[in-house]
């Protein structure tokens, strides 16, 4: 099989969110020699990028999403060992810790965050909901993340994304982590009062976002957050 | 009748049903759904060119596939991670059991909620608004504002951001305090409109647990013979603890419950027919899980997160004509619009979905939720004297005739749908004192009156 037919092949894995055939098909790249860099924007991205354009058009939906990040990981475990040192900095986007605030058990914005940024190929770990302030800041220290994700729906459960904010601020951690902020109620506005790094209106927006903030090149905390409001 | 007896096995049902896993219960719905679709051939049923379905034939398939995926996968609650099964004979129980019509309100405030068909010339009510943020300085004056209204039947206060001045902290002692103080200023704001038993849809203040038991069914807390507490749920067909809590003190209380929840187009329900199901079958357990008196749904488009494009429109007005074809239950209808107020678009989205819950057979809608509740102080009175004045003009209109108009409406607005405009603040679009809309927001609103008129909804023109 050509190095054509095998990228078109690793991206339909990922398509059809098909983590087992994903493995088995990063597995013959290797074999067959191919550059696992290569392999990845060219086969596994490529792939994740056409299930998003289709999510945009509602051809496909979260768990297609999700299950296309499922793929991808499964691919990536086989290629990862295959990259040096540099190359894996290269490729890395960066860890995301990503949570619903204390006080809030909605799960779908947020969901749809953590599945579009696994996506892009950023390493995420999604702490679920009702997550305390402290918690957020655990496991960032933890998993050594670049950006902190906090998704609230609710204008009480908001305040919680200052009190993260705040806590790092006074705990002489702020300029370790970028700070984004979403949910239904939340407003550019309200992501400059909290003294958030970002804030996007849609998941998609929201990839844009810690995209931007990550290769920008300005440290945390921003003067301004930046704002993706389509 | 709700009982403590029926809770409780609900209770045991979430300590003891099958487990599953969040990730789980999110992608065994979406399979489930786009299996039942394609079994009964209504995958691709959503008609892009007629927002409004007209079909009782296609809504009755609808209602059925929904009745079988209610018993088949049951509510899942969060906090146990397991699934509240429901037996044919509950959920049957359930709906037999369910008012038919609740009496809201009191003294010359009393209204009273009907069920209604898709055509109905029985006027549905209206509760406005739904879900905003108000700042303390200007709460009461908005609130007497928009209670002033006469089309108005029922009052959902909006939330204020802080309790003298302090952040209303969820899941705090503040959340608590918010909720007794929720009920003194809209107590205080329905004295100053005169309308002392508007019945009101609370606990506004109350993300957790915490605000409701702090504002309700105390002394000097919202009254349970004229509120109706309102219980959202964290998605659609998922439960959690919080809400049951709420469902347990307002039996306890006496009262009547509104319990609801929204269906994601592109989330696990997946395409428009999938979030039409999901809100059929969640609307059928909110009956048997909940014992709520009333429904609320809500079909959420989660690319821009509001509900007047064109498939959520279509997705709404087949779940609500499912329903209201096939059974007696009450529902209030919520609709999220994305624009602000002072623009054209919140005008031209809210008699869409306002045209589209009046012919469907919606027994209630309530809203708006303007500039999609993102912006603090964002809502007027004036717009939600259109959604009711739209809605119950529209009574006794054809679903036939509500989709040409919407056919017009739409193309307006779904451009801005991903940017839609902020429009003004409460301040910048009313004179504080007079509590009367500026010319420029009152001319906005005479001009998509009289565009209305000239398409054939029977509105007044003043």
């Amino acid at each position: 099989m050509s190095k054509e037919e095998l990228m078109g092949k690793l991206a339909k894995t990922i398509i059809d969110g098909d983590e087992q055939a994903a493995g088995a098909v990063a597995q013959e790249i290797i074999a067959a020699g191919i550059d696992p860099l290569e392999a990845i924007s060219q086969g596994g991205r490529k792939g994740l990028d056409i299930v998003g354009e289709r999510f945009q058009r509602l051809e496909a939906f979260l768990p297609e999403l999700v299950q296309a990040g499922d793929a991808m990981k499964a691919c990536m475990a086989v290629l990862k060992p295959h990259i040096n040192q540099q190359q894996t900095t290269e490729i890395s986007q960066g860890g995301v810790v990503i949570g619903t605030v204390k006080g809030d058990i909605h799960t779908i914005g947020k969901d749809l965050v953590a599945t579009m940024l696994i996506a892009s190929g950023f390493e995420v770990h999604d702490l679920g909901i009702n997550v305390p302030v402290k918690r957020f800041i655990e496991e960032s220290e933890k998993v050594q993340a670049k950006v902190i994700a906090l998704s609230a729906l609710l204008t009480q459960t908001s305040y919680y994304q200052k009190q993260v904010i705040d806590y790092l601020r006074d705990a002489g951690m702020r300029n370790r982590y970028y700070v984004v902020v979403g949910g239904a109620p939340i407003s550019p506005e309200w992501a400059t009062e909290a003294g958030a790094d970002g804030y996007a209106r849609t998941a998609v927006g929201a990839t844009q976002l810690v995209k931007r903030l990550l290769t920008e090149g300005v440290l945390p905390p921003l003067s301004q957050p930046v704002i993706i409001n389509q | 009748m709700a009982s403590i007896e029926r809770a409780l096995q609900i209770l045991d049902k979430a300590q003891t049903g099958p487990i599953c896993t969040t990730k789980g219960w999110g992608l065994k719905l979406s399979k489930t759904i786009t299996e039942k679709l394609k079994k009964y051939g209504l995958e691709k049923t959503f008609d892009t060119e007629n927002p409004i379905n007209t079909d009782d034939g296609l809504a009755d398939r609808f209602y059925k596939v929904g009745y079988e995926l209610a018993l088949e996968m049951g509510m899942f609650c969060q906090d146990t991670e397991r699934i509240i099964k429901v037996t044919e004979e509950e959920l049957a129980d359930a709906i037999r059991n369910a008012p038919s019509e609740l009496v809201l309100g009191k003294g010359k405030d009393t209204v009273v909620l009907k069920s209604r068909k898709p055509e109905d010339k029985l006027q549905p009510l209206s509760f406005s608004p739904m879900g905003h943020l108000i700042s303390e300085d200007v709460w009461v004056r908005l609130v007497q504002g928009i209670a002033q209204q006469p089309e108005i039947d029922g009052l959902r206060s909006p939330v204020s951001p802080t309790v003298f001045g302090r952040p209303v902290l969820a899941d705090t002692p503040y959340e608590t305090i918010a909720g007794r103080y929720e009920a003194q200023l809209t107590k205080e704001a329905l004295w100053r409109a005169g309308r002392t038993g508007l019945c009101t849809l609370s606990v506004a203040s109350s993300p957790t647990a915490y605000g409701h038991l702090g504002g309700y069914g105390i002394p000097g807390g919202f009254d349970p013979e004229s509120t109706l507490v309102i219980i959202l749920c964290p998605a659609e067909m998922t439960t959690a603890y919080t809400a049951l809590h709420k469902v347990v003190h307002v039996i306890s209380c006496g009262g009547k419950t509104y319990v609801g929840d929204a269906s994601m187009i592109g989330g696990y329900s997946g395409p428009p027919e999938g979030a039409a199901l999901t809100q059929i079958a969640a609307n059928l357990l909110q009956f048997a899980v909940h014992q709520a008196d009333c429904h609320g749904g809500e079909e959420l488009d989660v690319r821009y997160s509001g509900g007047c494009g064109r498939e959520g429109q279509w997705a709404e007005s087949i779940a609500c004509q499912a329903i209201r074809l096939n059974t007696h239950l009450l529902n209030i209808n919520v609709m999220n619009q994305l624009a602000g107020p002072s623009t054209e678009m919140l005008l031209y989205e809210s008699a869409v979905a306002m045209l589209n819950v009046s012919t469907s057979g919606g027994a209630g809608y309530l809203g708006p939720r303007t500039s999609g509740t993102k912006y603090a102080n964002h809502i007027t009175p004036l717009e939600c004297k259109f959604c009711a004045e739209v809605l119950k003009c529209s009574a006794g209109m054809t679903r036939k005739q509500a989709n040409e108009i919407a056919k017009l409406l739409i193309p307006k607005y779904e451009n801005m749908l991903w940017d839609p405009p902020i429009g003004k603040s409460f301040r910048d679009c009313y004179d504080m004192n007079t509590l009367r809309p500026t010319q420029e927001w009152l001319g906005i609103y005479l001009k998509i009156k009289r565009e209305l008129i000239d398409l054939g909804v029977p509105l007044n023109y003043s």
